[in-house]
């Protein structure tokens, strides 16, 4: 049923820098993960997209980017699917 | 001639012993209900005979009730003084006031026992020591022993952070186009079907 969406997965790991990616819905479920992301982290990661929709409710879901030194952990909202993307700093 | 008077007497005294009777009966029914019904409705009683048979049942009824009521009663009064010794109303208390020197004499407990808590080693960061001002400062280290996850930057730092660029445009367009396309395909889920969902149990 999910081969559409593991191609996608496929996809975005082939891009540059990309460590880990996890694909969640609107209640923390993971749909798929892959690489460095773990599974355990959907409820987490839904939950930091839905406050930060709250920020500003009118406008369109916002990006949050957890930094550290090396790595960045890009989150984003579309829909009822949340996705996160764990890559190196460029 | 005479019969007519006959017949006039017979009438009247028919007419009196009619009128005395149904006053009596009118009396009598009377009697039970309230004084104020003085109308003649559905439930005004007929006969004498149905008022005495609803009579003896009454006493049956009414000796029967008073021996259940008050276990009921007493029941309710036992779960109402539990509840009352083992629940504290707060509610109820009223308004509770500190004296000024137990207050002082608190303060000097609580922070004398917050000092003497064991301090914690400095942060993966820059470090608690260097946090806000000298105030909280051992205050802060007391509350959290031990490795600390998200440590305060120092404010030169910190400037310099939230200066930078927020995110390259690049790493937006990565995410932004990497989930629609995750939903798209999401939308596409679909059960597809292989076998029949019931099955016929062939049995001899």
């Amino acid at each position: 049923m999910e081969k559409e969406l593991d191609k996608v997965i496929e996809e975005i790991m082939l891009a540059p820098d990309v460590n880990g990616c996890l694909v969640a819905d609107h209640q923390g479920l993971c749909l798929a993960s892959k690489g460095t992301a773990h599974v355990d982290s959907a409820g987490i990661i839904v939950a930091i997209s839905e406050q930060a929709c709250k920020i500003q409710p009118n406008l369109k879901p916002p990006t949050v980017c957890l930094e550290t030194d090396k790595k960045q952990c890009l989150i984003q909202r579309h829909g009822t699917i949340t996705g996160a993307i764990y890559k190196q700093k460029a | 001639m005479q019969s007519n008077e006959e017949e006039c007497l017979l009438h009247s005294c028919f007419s009196s012993l009619k009128t005395a009777v149904m006053g009596c009966c009118y009396s009598f029914c009377n009697k039970e209900n309230d004084p104020q019904e003085h109308i003649v409705n559905e439930r005004t009683h007929l006969l004498e005979v149905a008022e005495q048979q609803q009579e003896t049942p009454v006493p049956t009824s009414s000796t029967s009730t008073p021996p259940r009521k008050p276990d009921e009663q007493s029941a309710l009064n036992r779960i109402l003084h539990e509840t009352a010794t083992n629940v504290i109303d707060v509610g109820a208390l009223g308004p509770y006031a500190l004296e000024p020197g137990a207050y002082s004499e608190r303060v000097r407990a609580y922070t004398a026992r917050v000092a003497a808590a064991p301090l914690g080693g400095p942060g993966p960061g820059a470090g608690p020591g260097q946090g806000p001002g000298p105030g909280p400062g051992p205050l802060v280290r007391a509350l959290s022993p031990g490795h600390r996850l998200l440590a305060d930057v120092p404010p030169p730092e910190r400037s310099g952070l939230l200066a930078r660029p927020p995110l390259t445009h690049d790493d937006k367009e990565l995410i932004t186009n990497a989930v629609k396309k995750a939903a798209a395909a999401l939308s596409e889920l679909r059960v597809e079907h292989h076998e029949d969902l019931v099955v016929p149990f062939r049995v001899p």
